[in-house]
């Protein structure tokens, strides 16, 4: 990992604890993950990663949290038409976070992610991000009837 | 001897960040790339069809001003001046195919004095004997591969150029009251031959416009291609002084880093976001935050030990603190309420990153004697507070704190 990013990364874990939110770097993945426990005993995990600089000099960062990943097989091709449709139709009900999906050859992965620019964010908007992405990743998850992330 | 008092004055900020953009590859493989040829081939012909040269029979007072810094400066190049119309007082320099250009407007000729012009035209000359002129930043700007970061870099290196050259322009009119009337009359478009400026006046321009800045926190100023000017006239003037005190008039050995350039660093800082987020450096947008939150947390066991006044000098100027303590030694409840009405003050959100900066500044403070105490944990808590940050976070960062000490 480039030097500007870990900087950035160990930001990041700075900025988490001054919202009081216990969190590890994770250098392989080039992320800070830190993981949201709910009163009903549920556990969500968010990741935040530096994702691009804007043409103004902001570092953009991504909160993101995994809420589902569906196997690629032979006879399966990973998410359905019917999930993807019910997850547009989440995205125009989700505030404040959208679902995606990240694809490899293996999987799709759903997850709930939001952008913001680093710079410019109060330790506010910080914790809103992290619990949008969680609540909005385990409803989902939940719903799904696992408790995986 | 003149030509060496103006060569030895480049401020060593200029030639630290040349020699930065210099070694960073992506700027350095750009301008490998950029062809200023192009544009020197056809500047004289332009300069000659659209601007008027400087001749002894034409323009004799100027001729005069301008030769006489021309010839003591000691440059070997070419060197021809001309003037060109325009209402506003400006002027500039440009390498061409065979000469070094300095053009001055119609208006600044107008406008300003002979000596005044001096000022100007050993400006312009300064760009040119530090070598500014090599680095083609117009078209290294146009460069598309070039990042914010990159354009940041460059924008400061063009900010620092400015202050080594108003140097030279200060040491050519030998008078900083002369430098703040050029100065006065460029910024106002006012004229006159008596029109005198306290440089003193101007100067405190300066503090008005810091508040600003500080009450707003980050800017866009990373943009600008000259810093401000009341920040140019202060900078002038920290050279000027400590040039009297430090060296008796006497200017420093080449080399020597001049005992202004650090408090002009400083100054420059506020505009570049580079200077201000660079890990070990000082944040001047935060100075004051670390300022009364440093001492609240020095003196919140009763005095500042020594540890601890270094790392705050390392924060804030030495002379920052030295201000604070020629009034009389604040208790940590008075430099509490100081940190707690400079928040009031700010009219803009203090970002996370912000106040990332200033808390662990502060803890760097509070673990400079090797331990924190209840009652510094006890007054960095109550900082947090003021700054919205709930006390299990204030703990989190001493757990980290003191893991690494």
């Amino acid at each position: 990992m480039d030097q500007g990013k870990m900087r950035n990364l160990e930001k990041i874990a700075e900025i988490a604890a001054l919202c009081g939110i216990r969190g590890e770097i994770d250098e392989e993945n080039e992320c800070f993950s830190a993981a949201c426990r709910f009163g009903d005993g549920r556990t969500q995990r968010v990741f935040i990663r530096q994702m691009i600089t804007t043409p103004n000099g902001d570092d953009v960062a991504t909160f993101f949290s995994p809420a589902r990943i569906v196997k690629k097989g032979v006879l399966r091709g990973g998410l359905s038409k019917e999930d993807a449709l019910d997850l547009l139709a989440r995205n125009e009900n989700a505030l404040f976070a959208r679902f995606g999906i990240w694809s490899n050859r293996q999987s799709d992965m759903v997850v709930a992610s939001v952008d913001a620019i680093l710079d410019t964010l109060d330790t506010k908007e910080f914790e809103a991000h992290i619990m949008s992405v969680a609540v909005l990743a385990d409803q989902y998850e939940e719903e799904h009837g696992d408790d995986r992330f | 001897m003149f030509a060496k008092q103006l060569s030895d004055s480049r401020f060593s900020g200029d030639q630290e960040l040349l020699s930065r953009l210099q070694n960073t590859p992506e700027i350095a493989s750009e301008l490998a790339q950029v062809d200023p040829q192009r544009y020197q081939v056809s500047l004289r012909t332009h300069l000659l069809s659209s601007a008027v040269r400087v001749e002894s029979s034409l323009l004799p007072s100027i001729n005069m001003a301008f030769n006489g810094v021309r010839e003591r400066s000691n440059i070997s190049e070419p060197m021809e001046a001309y003037v060109y119309e325009a209402p506003a007082i400006n002027a500039f320099v440009a390498r061409g195919r065979k000469h070094v250009f300095v053009v001055l407007s119609s208006a600044a000729v107008t406008h300003l004095s002979e000596e005044e012009l001096g000022f100007v035209i050993g400006h312009e000359i300064g760009h040119a004997m530090f070598g500014h002129l090599d680095v083609p930043t117009k078209l290294l700007l146009g460069r598309r591969s070039l990042n914010a970061s990159h354009r940041m870099q460059i924008m400061a290196w063009q900010r620092s150029a400015e202050i080594s050259a108003d140097r030279c322009g200060l040491i050519c009119c030998g008078s900083l009251q002369i430098a703040a009337n050029a100065m006065f009359k460029t910024l106002s478009g006012l004229g006159g031959t008596d029109l005198k400026v306290q440089p003193s006046d101007f100067t405190r321009q300066w503090d008005h416009l810091l508040e600003e800045v500080l009450s707003v926190g980050d800017g866009d100023y990373w943009e600008m291609t000259h810093p401000f000017p009341p920040l140019r006239m202060k900078a002038m003037s920290l050279y000027w002084d400590s040039n009297g005190k430090e060296f008796g008039g006497e200017l420093p050995s080449p080399g020597v880093r001049h005992p202004s350039d650090l408090g002009v660093a400083r100054l420059l800082a506020m505009m570049d976001p580079l200077a201000r987020d660079s890990s070990g450096s000082a944040d001047p947008v935060l100075e004051k935050f670390l300022l009364w939150g440093g001492l609240c947390l020095g003196l919140a066991d009763g005095e500042l030990r020594v540890s601890e006044e270094t790392q705050l000098e390392k924060l804030v100027s030495k002379e920052v603190v030295a201000n604070v303590f020629a009034a009389g030694v604040p208790t940590a409840e008075d430099c509490l309420e100081q940190f707690s009405d400079l928040i009031t003050d700010r009219t803009t959100k203090m970002s996370a990153l912000e106040i990332h900066r200033i808390m662990a500044g502060l803890l760097e403070v509070a673990a400079s004697d090797g331990c924190i105490s209840d009652i510094e944990e006890h007054c960095f808590k109550a900082i947090g507070r003021i700054l919205g940050i709930p006390d299990e976070g204030g703990e989190l960062l001493l757990v980290k704190c003191r893991e690494r000490m």
